[in-house]
């Protein structure tokens, strides 16, 4: 098990808390953006774990799933997420994206009164596509969004939040259509590539305003036990078009 | 000879004394997802009725204290009070025991 650096949240994923300077800074908004499988919603129990486990209690927002197939998710993983919900360690609140943006300039929200009942430190928020469905216009969206962006900075969390990629591979990849990604301090970006007929999981820390970061792409595996991030991906360019090649001069040597 | 007690089921409980299924379902849904905060309408959708039976349904839910309303926005939102379903789980099991303590002196 490896320690993260006083000052530093860790995602509970060892290997992207390393390309990261060791994990998130407090209060910091994090994007998770990915296309469908590539384990936004796992990476959020790894956080919620890893704050239980750090004695940082935390809050899991789902827009998109009932509290029963996370608890399962979860308990596969080997997570009691009910256990944590006794001790006051976590909480998982199934809701919609407008009540959660209901009176979100004003004190006492639904997130104020969760927050406040177990003193989260963490929040997930599972996910920010939907809000997309709410039918605001883009301008009013981006508006509220930074208007709850800044409530979560007043509530003193540290929030980790999931957006949705619809490509599955190709050279484009937009995030959302109102401009979330120009709204948090954090992006992660998890996508599939292409490799010699193989479709393959990668993850890339695009934007770190907490200093340097390690900014190639590396191997995402999906276990049994959650997400493993790994290697990077030597010897192979072409990642962020979705269809990677090996390096000329990998294929050279591969041929000697 | 009776084998070891068992603890009682609020959900099994409620299934064998309440008097309609929609109220059961109501409780049932609460139960397995503690962390749902809807509207009447949202949870209507959620459970497959319409607003004014379940509005009427879950009236005693909320006399009992199980599900609070909460104003915001504008909306009437359902919160279930997780608490209170242990105080009402701790009741119950309570008049459990007592009953089967009577009915096994007579």
């Amino acid at each position: 098990m490896t320690s993260t650096p006083a000052g530093r949240l860790s995602t509970g994923v060892p290997g992207l808390d390393g390309m990261m300077g060791g994990g998130l800074l407090p209060g910091d908004s994090t994007l998770v953006a990915g296309s469908p499988g590539t384990g936004k919603t796992t990476l959020g129990l790894h956080y919620l774990a890893a704050g239980v486990q750090a004695g940082q209690p935390g809050v899991f927002v789902t827009f998109e799933y009932l509290p029963q197939q996370i608890y399962r998710d979860a308990e596969k993983k080997g997570w009691d997420l009910k256990q944590w919900e006794a001790e006051d360690k976590a909480r998982l609140v199934c809701t919609t994206p407008k009540i959660l943006l209901a009176d979100s300039a004003k004190k006492g929200t639904v997130l104020d009164q969760v927050v406040g009942d177990i003193g989260a430190q963490r929040l997930f928020i599972d996910s920010m596509s939907h809000f997309e469905f709410t039918g605001m216009p883009s301008g009013d969206l981006r508006e509220r969004i930074s208007g709850l962006m800044n409530h979560l900075r007043l509530l003193k969390v540290t929030t980790v939040m999931t957006h949705e990629i619809a490509q599955i591979v190709g050279p484009a990849v937009t995030i959302s259509n109102y401009g979330i990604e120009f709204l948090v301090d954090n992006i992660v970006v998890l996508r599939y590539v292409e490799l010699e007929g193989e479709l393959r999981k990668a993850l890339n820390v695009l934007k770190f305003r907490g200093g340097g970061h390690d900014k190639k792409y590396r191997v995402l595996e999906l276990t049994d036990e959650g997400m493993v991030v790994k290697s990077d991906f030597a010897g192979v360019e072409n990642i962020s078009l979705g269809s990677a090649r090996r390096t000329v001069k990998e294929r050279a040597q591969r041929l000697v | 000879m009776p084998g070891p007690s068992k603890k009682p089921d609020l959900k099994k409980l409620l299934e064998l004394w309440v008097d309609s299924s929609l109220k059961v379902q109501v409780v049932v849904f609460f139960h397995d997802n503690p962390g749902i905060i809807e509207t009447l309408e949202g949870l209507a959708k959620r459970l497959g009725t319409n607003v004014d039976h379940l509005r009427k349904e879950i009236a005693g839910h909320i006399s009992l204290g199980i599900l609070r309303q909460q104003k915001t926005d504008g909306m009437t939102l359902l919160v279930y009070d997780r608490r209170k379903e242990a105080d009402v789980q701790r009741f119950i099991e309570h008049e459990m025991s007592k009953r089967t303590a009577e009915a096994s002196a007579r």
